[in-house]
């Protein structure tokens, strides 16, 4: 293998990585705060790509608008799914919260599914995306759309970062995921947090379609393949920690990069992909259950 | 005035199930009052009832002139009352200095009052000043229970509510702990109202004592009656 093919599959692997960080960061939130695995997560990255995608065809909109129209229409939804549905978890009343919140989210990710089927068709759209051409560096030839969307979306995870860890609110949601009773005494509203941590996710969640949306085309079921990938991340990084879940995105874009280059024949390389990121889930569910970064006493 | 008073609590963690049964018990301004009693008889159940984790099916809960039924748990910190729980109310993956700002969250927009109760959570456990940027988790377990009492006190509270303080420290880190709730009685003028398993120490501490027997109350008086006519009585049934 030439230099110049290691490094292409590692900057291939680091672009991967930062969309799945983007998915994943949403589902470690999600969690980390309110204790439910969204199931519903995959649709919520569907929706963002198509509100993306809407945006730009119906109302005319330039690509960087698009991509809020898409985290904001994505946040109130996803505020409004925590105000209707998630909240029975903590108020008392769902009877059996746990089975109540893995229902609720996996009924919602079907309904959603089903309801982009008879809304947009089943037919693949292609919105514009955020920069065309190709970049060269060196002798690295990179396909512009997807280096921009990289780039954007470290960009956006940069941002979140700083917020969680230098804003108010962003500590408050951290205190939140740490000890729940704890940061009720000191007068944090945990309903307030959830709801924030629900919208934020579902943001995040839809900023990553509207992303990927122009590289892969935007059809209904364009969640499913990348939600299980980020699934994959958080469990492997720890559930709900975020360091965990950015490390697990690097490390799953990598493997499926460099894994997929091993395999001498390409076309059954590529049909392997998706099950690289599954086999090291296996790897490190054996060696460290709780996943890298997670605490053993963490559960849902 | 400011008197936490309850009265014929009945109270539990499902509709239909009572553990605490008719609960009479008053927090009296300036005292030290220890509630004890043997495991399971509903002491935590009572102050998680008192913070309004637990909904009352009957009995009322005031503090001074205020109705504390179904007041949230967020709300205390506003009303002077400050709770410590029995597992440790710490944020274990923040520093020591970011643990010391969350617990001033309520009155963060008054920052000039919020500095300084950091300031002075530094300075009265100069302990924390060596771990000011560790994790809060690195920290003894009888030093992440100073640091909680010591949040717990950053907003000035009038009735402290304390679950079994010194649950799992040695008996020197426990002695230390039972001092200084001493101090914050005698000192400092405050109210506490402690649930406690460790019947000689935590009676020793205190001013007026409760015996609660099955979700009921069995004995109650102060320090020097208890002293002279209950600790025989219940030591039979304590140890």
């Amino acid at each position: 293998m030439s230099l110049l093919a290691i490094f292409e599959q590692a900057l291939n692997g680091m672009i991967v990585s930062s969309f799945y960080a983007l998915a994943a960061l949403g589902l470690a939130i999600i969690f980390g705060v309110l204790r439910v695995v969204n199931f519903a997560h995959g649709e919520f990255y569907m929706l963002g790509g198509y509100a993306y995608f809407m945006a730009l065809s119906a109302l005319g909109l330039p690509p960087v608008l698009g991509l809020v129209v898409a985290a904001a229409a994505l946040a109130i939804f996803g505020a409004l799914v925590e105000w209707l549905l998630i909240r029975p978890v903590y108020d008392g009343r769902a009877d059996r919260p746990e089975e109540y919140s893995i229902m609720i989210t996996f009924a919602l990710s079907i309904l959603l599914l089903n309801l982009a089927n008879s809304l947009f068709g089943p037919w693949p759209r292609r919105p514009e995306p955020l920069f065309r051409g190709r970049i060269e560096i060196g002798e690295l030839i990179v396909s512009g759309d997807r280096l921009a969307a990289a780039g954007v979306a470290v960009i956006l995870i940069t941002a979140l970062l700083l917020g969680l860890r230098y804003t108010w609110t962003g500590r408050a949601v951290r205190a939140v995921s740490q000890n729940r009773e704890a940061a009720e005494i000191f007068g944090i509203s945990v309903t307030r947090v959830g709801m924030l941590a629900f919208a934020v996710g579902a943001a995040l969640a839809g900023l990553a379609g509207a992303l990927m949306g122009p590289v892969f085309n935007v059809v209904p079921p364009m969640g499913v393949i990348p939600v299980i990938k980020a699934y994959v991340i958080v469990v492997l990084g720890g559930l709900g920690s975020i360091p965990g879940a950015i490390i697990g995105a690097i490390i799953l874009g990598q493997v499926e990069s460099f894994a997929t280059i091993l395999i001498p024949d390409p076309s059954r390389a590529l049909a392997y992909k998706d099950a690289y990121g599954l086999v090291l889930l296996i790897a490190i569910l054996l060696l460290r259950p709780q996943g890298l970064f997670g605490t053993q006493d963490r559960r849902a | 005035m400011a008197e936490l008073r309850v009265r014929n609590l009945h109270a539990g963690y499902s509709r239909d199930i009572d553990i605490l049964r008719g609960l009479d018990v008053t927090a009296r301004e300036g005292l030290l009052t220890t509630i004890i009693g043997a495991n399971g008889v509903g002491k935590s159940t009572l102050l998680k009832t008192i913070i309004g984790q637990l909904r009352p099916h009957t009995g009322t809960i005031r503090f001074g002139e205020t109705d504390m039924v179904g007041v949230k748990t967020r709300d205390l910190v506003r009303m002077g009352i400050a709770y410590v729980p029995q597992k440790h109310a710490i944020f274990a993956d923040m520093s020591v200095q970011e643990n010391v700002e969350m617990a001033s969250w309520a009155f963060r927009g008054d920052r000039a009052r919020a500095a300084a109760a950091i300031e002075t959570v530094f300075r009265r456990a100069s302990f924390l000043r060596d771990f000011r940027n560790k994790r809060a988790g690195l920290m003894s377990g009888g030093q992440q229970r100073l640091m909680q009492l010591e949040l717990a006190l950053m907003s000035d509270p009038e009735l402290l509510l304390i679950d079994e303080p010194t649950v799992g420290l040695d008996p020197k880190r426990a002695g230390q702990i039972y001092a200084h709730l001493r101090r914050l009685v005698t000192e400092e003028k405050r109210t506490v109202l402690m649930v406690d398993q460790n019947v000689i120490s935590g009676t020793d501490v205190a001013d007026y004592i409760y015996v609660l027997e099955l979700g009921a109350n069995k004995l109650e008086g102060t320090k020097k009656t208890f002293d002279e006519e209950y600790r025989e009585a219940i030591s039979d049934w304590l140890f």
